[in-house]
């Protein structure tokens, strides 16, 4: 990899990064009309960018700095919460992207469904009770079409966000993801 | 990572359709009938046990501090919460058997019981 293409992905990685904190502050400034906190989940358009767009290496670590901004505005449980959900979305979307290949939107589907479970996991875990998976079936039937508007947002901004990496992939990883 | 990632196929369309249904399934079986009393615990210990019939009201518990509760026509919910995100307090108005609400801050839970007999108690 030459220096220039270390620093256009560095500098890439940053806006998509600011992008993503930015969606994540504004959805939970504006509290929607949802039942049981659900939100829409738009920093995963981001996250689903990097991934399919740049690198692994690029959409964890704008997954991870996202969760440190979380960290920084709304607390330690909340960082908790957007870690655990966030890692386990990556982790499914990259398991299905690498084996079987899904289209679109049955990734963001599974990533926002993942993302629930492993939010409810770590709420499971830290209320040492599993009468939280009482909550299950309302997050997964609110997976469904989340993943549904993430997927269908992040198609409408491939392009214009793509004019971020200049028309042109951002140097693809040479075999090592 | 691949590019090019077709919208929608088929096969997936059903797969998602599939999903949608088990989790509807799963709404519509998990809360059938309505609870008669709810359960209050705070850190893993139960605190209070409230039946839902009496009447409306709100009231707080020593151990969860400035956390309001209120009982109305039957259900229960949490009303103010001084915890950040209010996720709890959006929550709203539960009633049904087994429905929960939880502050996960305030490590709060809520759950809806049939109640057994000799064990209600009412605290407020």
């Amino acid at each position: 990899m030459r220096l220039s293409d270390k620093a256009r992905t560095a500098a890439l990685g940053g806006v998509l990064l600011a992008l993503a904190c930015g969606l994540s502050a504004l959805e939970s400034a504006v509290a929607l009309p949802l039942p049981a906190g659900i939100k829409p989940g738009l920093a995963n358009v981001i996250i689903m960018f990097a991934l399919f767009h740049i690198n692994v290496k690029t959409a964890l670590t704008v997954n991870i700095l996202k969760s440190c901004f979380v960290l920084l505005t709304r607390g330690v449980t909340a960082f908790g919460m957007s870690l655990c959900g966030g890692m386990l979305s990556l982790l499914v979307i990259i398991i299905l992207c690498k084996t079987a290949k899904p289209s679109l939107l049955l990734m963001s589907v599974c990533g926002a469904v993942s993302h629930n479970i492993g939010q409810l996991s770590l709420a499971a875990l830290l209320l040492g009770s599993s009468s939280v998976f009482g909550y299950l079936p309302v997050l997964l039937a609110a997976g469904i079409p989340t993943g549904i508007l993430t997927g269908l947002v992040l198609r409408a901004a491939e392009r214009p966000l793509s004019r971020l990496t200049n028309g042109k992939s951002v140097p693809h990883n040479s075999g090592k993801d | 990572m691949q590019r090019d990632i077709r919208l929608l196929s088929r096969r997936d369309a059903l797969i998602i359709l599939l999903l949608a249904v088990i989790a509807v399934t799963a709404m519509l079986t998990a809360h059938t009938h309505a609870g008669a009393a709810a359960q209050i615990s705070k850190d893993g210990k139960v605190i209070a046990e409230i039946t839902l019939s009496a009447e409306d009201r709100e009231f707080t518990l020593p151990e969860t501090g400035t956390t309001v509760f209120e009982i109305s026509g039957g259900r229960i919910r949490i009303k103010e919460s001084d915890c950040p995100e209010h996720t709890c307090v959006r929550r709203g108005f539960i009633g049904m058997k087994n429905e929960t609400i939880i502050c996960l801050p305030k490590k709060i839970i809520i759950t809806v019981t049939d109640g057994a007999e000799g064990y209600d108690a009412v605290v407020g």
